[in-house]
């Protein structure tokens, strides 16, 4: 990369079950306040000399906050009076990769990052169902549990993952999140709470997707020269992928990951990373659904095709093993989705920058975060971060 | 043979119970409680948020929740702006044809200042817009307090005032 | 910018106001085809994708999960953006971040609105109706109200007459007449235009306002190197800028188009136009400048335009219509396509204006070339409280 991009600042709320005491606009000036404060930054048009945020990417969906161009709602917290503000409508880690391209194309030098989400306001099994095509795969009823369903149960059977090493996913996962503050929950579990909770859509359970989470994150990223006059802990995004898989779920063998091994090849090649297993330290990756943790696995290569239960049965993926995946609790613990990827990204600063507490990796100086957006994986982002 | 086409009909209904937080709640409340508009002001440019917010969009600085922020505004003002829409509305869902709503106007409330304090968009009680005026005087109307359910309606409408 | 970037295709849909013989992906698919053609580019030469859609308007979530169907992004890198009205420019400026990004050979970017398949109008009273400060009843006249609050003040001014805007809009839809992608394309006379009903009274005719189109916009940008090998023809992206309004809450200020430092709705064009002049050294865009496209949702808008883009002085627009200057064989062409007043399918009408300037710097607006020569032009976009504005040129 001819160009440096770091993060220099990243904020989350705490996520909950439903922050019902909270408007859209106070969610997110919570953490845009959080974030412009801990950098020490404005924005651009607030100061005389020296430099401020410059652009604005934020990341929140119009079906989820009930109202087109839902960013309207936040304009004032966002601080973009006077500034150009683009709205993704993706994952949070997509935000990301958007703020990274703005400072690569050297347009912008500082760009604030802002996701939020609501999940406690309404239905998400209906707004999933509008996220597939109206003619075809709609009127059939399907929401985006029932496609993961589809994708556990054809994951399972092609490779014989089994039900009892998914469970195993959300108990690691539970598990961490216990050592997060900002993790929705706090409780560890065992397999058999897994294995016994209400079947939603076989073999998907109740504990085996995330809960409905509200939230909000930001982040502040800043060219090289610039961030190094915010903080003296930068931590540099060394690659970055995204990429779109096919739609109709026939289309494609749902055991597959193309797009993923895309987006990762993109970032990795970019990253120098060679071998996923030795060069990278800690992941941070998008486990809405637990056999969803094992087959990103293999995805991005962290072990071996159809390995994915193998890897969780060795105990690979714990804080002390070779390859800590999802400290912070992930998904599993509680974040909303939209914006679960930014917090990954966020959790792998901290992780860099050692400030991850009780859930810090020791020695991490390089993380891969990773979000998801669409049915089964359609589409995944990937960033990898790096001291 | 003229093409038939063939369309996906559906409907989404999408249950919503979203938050009014901390801000706007207690805009709500006073005009419910009390019959009286609030607003909030930033302590650094001395700007009115109408409705009130937690952020001063100009100096992009938090108006904290402290009483000497809130501000009392009178419920009289000036029309800046007013508006008729002519052609009733047709609701999506019934097919039905919808009442006429009366025109609206944008109210720069006693005391307020253009450019320092939004002006505050409500219905006329005057249903002939000639009668209507940039400058013209208005005063709120208020629902009786058992109509009254914290939402801007409890506000009936504004009614034309006779002074200056 | 790191790299400096091109437009190197071009391809716009017709607009119509229904179309059932036609899903969204198939339209999205003809601009892209179009824009390939152009370019005479194939899809693998393509690395990534940026759409462009108000999801809300069709009823779809995640909407370019299901475009992947017809833009072609299947294995390729991309997102999806949502502005508003001005989606297509950011869509637009988002492609041309990655082209500048050295990441990336070509980056297509497609705007589309296909708004028979649901209920534009209603979906946008969201905009300015939170639910707990509702006070306007349902109204098909949407962001109609917004522009009545800007007549009102025009006249007041006396920077305008109605009959002058009158002769606007005659000169949109005889613009659009020559224009064989435009929705609106009978020409209308002055009678016409004061004649039709009101939308909102007192000032906003039915007339004076946008059509909802249906069609699509692809454009393809890619940096210097790989621009120059693909095309003699580049346009290129010179600078853009984008500002926003963010001191009121829309849903406060919309219904009347009012808030606090005036209209909210003008402020954001007035800061992106101004701001792209001063990065670009601008200081008289008549000279400087040889064709314009401003998005003209509304035949009020066109005319505060001329004075946005400093093209007359304070309260002159009137004056400025009157000219002729601004017609296709004028010395300040202005929206020779017909604007968005003849052609609204929101997601790519704020790409339709760069592709549009594009298309008169190449030479290839066929009935519709201005007459003058020219070599740069800036195109504009608009939507709610946001703006945005592009420099586009056809040398370096």
């Amino acid at each position: 990369m001819a160009k440096r991009v770091a993060i220099v600042a990243a904020a989350q709320t705490k996520y909950e079950q439903s922050k019902e005491n909270l408007s859209y606009e106070e969610l997110v000036w919570e953490v845009v306040e959080k974030v412009t404060q801990d950098a020490g930054l404005t924005w651009a048009d607030r100061i005389t000399n020296g430099f401020g945020i410059d652009s604005i990417v934020s990341c929140s969906e119009d079906y989820w906050d009930a109202r087109v161009i839902c960013q309207f709602a936040i304009q004032r917290e966002l601080g973009a009076h006077g500034m150009p503000e683009t709205k993704v409508c993706a994952d949070g880690a997509n935000a990301v990769y958007l703020a990274a391209i703005q400072i690569l194309s050297g347009r912008y030098d500082v760009v604030l990052v802002v996701s939020h989400r609501k999940e406690s306001v309404t239905m998400r099994s209906i707004i999933e169902n509008c996220g597939l095509d109206p003619i075809y795969m709609r009127p059939l009823g399907l929401d985006y549990a029932v496609a993961a369903a589809m994708q556990a149960r054809r994951y399972m059977f092609k490779y014989g993952i089994n039900e009892e090493q998914c469970a195993k996913v959300v108990v690691k996962n539970r598990k961490n999140g216990k050592n997060n503050p900002f993790a929705q929950l706090h409780s560890e579990i065992a397999i058999e709470d897994v294995l016994n909770s209400q079947v939603l859509a076989e073999p998907i359970k109740a504990l085996d997707v995330k809960p409905i989470s509200d939230g909000a994150c930001a982040l502040i990223l800043a060219s090289e020269e610039k961030a190094r006059k915010v903080t003296a802990k930068p931590v540099w995004i060394k690659g970055i992928g995204n990429c779109y898989d096919l739609h109709y779920l026939g289309d494609r063998d749902l055991a597959d990951c193309n797009s993923l091994e895309f987006a990762a090849k993109q970032a990795y090649s970019m990253a120098g990373i060679t071998n996923p297993k030795k060069d990278i330290d800690v992941a941070e990756i998008f486990d809405e659904y637990s056999y969803q943790e094992l087959l990103w696995a293999e995805g991005f290569g962290f072990c071996d095709r159809g390995k994915g239960g193998d890897m969780i049965d060795r105990d690979a993926t714990e804080i002390g093993g070779e390859i800590p995946m999802n400290p912070s609790g992930g998904l599993l613990s509680g974040v909303p989705s939209g914006v679960a990827g930014m917090a990954r990204v966020a959790e792998g600063f901290l992780q860099l920058r050692n400030e991850a507490g009780a859930r810090q990796v020791g020695g991490a100086r390089t993380a891969l975060t990773h979000g998801v957006t669409g049915s089964c994986g359609q589409a995944h982002c990937v960033i990898i971060l790096g001291n | 043979m003229e093409k038939e086409f063939l369309a996906v009909r559906s409907e989404v209904r999408l249950p919503f119970k979203q938050s009014a937080g901390q801000y706007l709640t207690k805009f709500l409340m006073e005009l419910r409680n009390n019959t009286r508009i609030i607003g909030n002001k930033c302590p650094k440019c001395g700007r009115i948020n109408l409705p009130p917010n937690i952020v001063c969009g100009w100096c992009k600085i938090r108006v904290e929740d402290k009483p000497e922020n809130w501000v009392e505004l009178s419920d009289k003002g000036t029309v800046v702006t007013f508006l008729e829409i002519t052609e009733r509305d047709t609701d999506p869902l019934t097919g039905k044809l919808l009442g006429r709503i009366n025109p609206g106007a944008q109210i720069l409330l006693d005391g307020t200042e253009a450019g320092r304090c939004t002006p505050l968009y409500h219905i006329l009680e005057e249903t002939d817009i000639k009668k209507i005026y940039i400058g013209m005087r208005v005063q709120a109307v208020w629902r009786p307090r058992e109509e009254r359910v914290g939402d801007l309606n409890d506000i009936l409408y504004f009614r034309t005032s006779s002074d200056k | 910018m790191s790299e400096r970037v091109a437009i190197v295709g071009v391809g716009i849909t017709e607009h119509k106001s229904k179309w059932p013989g036609r899903s969204q992906v198939e339209i999205v698919n003809e601009a892209v085809q179009l824009a390939l053609e152009d370019s005479q580019l194939n899809m693998k030469d393509i690395d990534a994708t940026i759409i462009g859609n108000m999801e809300l308007f069709e009823g779809i979530y995640n909407v370019d999960m299901w475009m992947t169907e017809g833009d072609g992004a299947y294995l390729k890198s991309g997102m999806k953006i949502n502005t508003g009205g001005t989606v297509g420019a950011s869509t637009f400026f988002t492609a041309v971040e990655h082209a500048g990004s050295g990441l990336f050979n070509a980056v297509l970017a497609v705007g589309w609105e296909k708004q028979d398949e649901g209920s534009s109008a209603y979906s946008l009273r969201t905009v300015h109706e939170n639910p707990f400060l509702t006070v306007v009843a349902p109204s098909r006249a949407g962001v109609g109200i917004v522009f009545n609050k800007w007549a009102q003040d025009m006249l007041a001014r006396k920077s305008v007459t109605e009959e002058q805007i009158a002769k606007l809009r005659v000169q949109a839809s005889e613009n659009a007449s020559k224009n064989p992608k435009a929705h609106l394309r009978n020409i209308l006379t002055v009678e016409d235009v004061m004649n039709s009903p009101f939308l909102v009274a007192p000032t906003v005719r039915y007339l004076h306002i946008c059509p909802t189109s249906i069609g699509a916009v692809a454009l393809i940008i890619a940096p210097e190197e790989r621009a120059k090998k693909i095309t003699n023809k580049p346009v290129w992206v010179v600078d853009h800028v984008s500002s926003h309004c963010g001191v009121d809450s829309m849903y406060i200020t919309a219904p009347a188009g009012g808030g606090m430092a005036g209209p909210t709705f003008w402020w954001p064009s007035v800061d992106s136009i101004r701001k792209l002049y001063k990065r670009n050294g601008i200081t008289n865009p008549c000279k400087q400048i040889d064709i314009f496209e401003f998005y003209d949702p509304c035949a009020w808008v066109l005319a505060e335009g001329f004075e946005i883009m400093g093209l007359c002085e304070k309260n002159q627009a009137g004056r400025l219509i009157d000219s002729g200057k601004t017609r296709i064989d004028g010395q300040i062409p202005i929206n020779p396509s017909g604007g968005v007043l003849c052609t609204n399918a929101i997601g790519d009408s704020a790409m339709m204006r760069p592709a549009q300037v594009a298309l008169q710097l190449r030479g290839d607006a066929g009935d519709y070339q201005v007459h003058k020569k020219v070599s740069r032009g800036v195109a504009h976009g608009l939507g709610g409280d946001f703006a945005t504005a592009c420099l586009l040129q056809n040398y370096l």
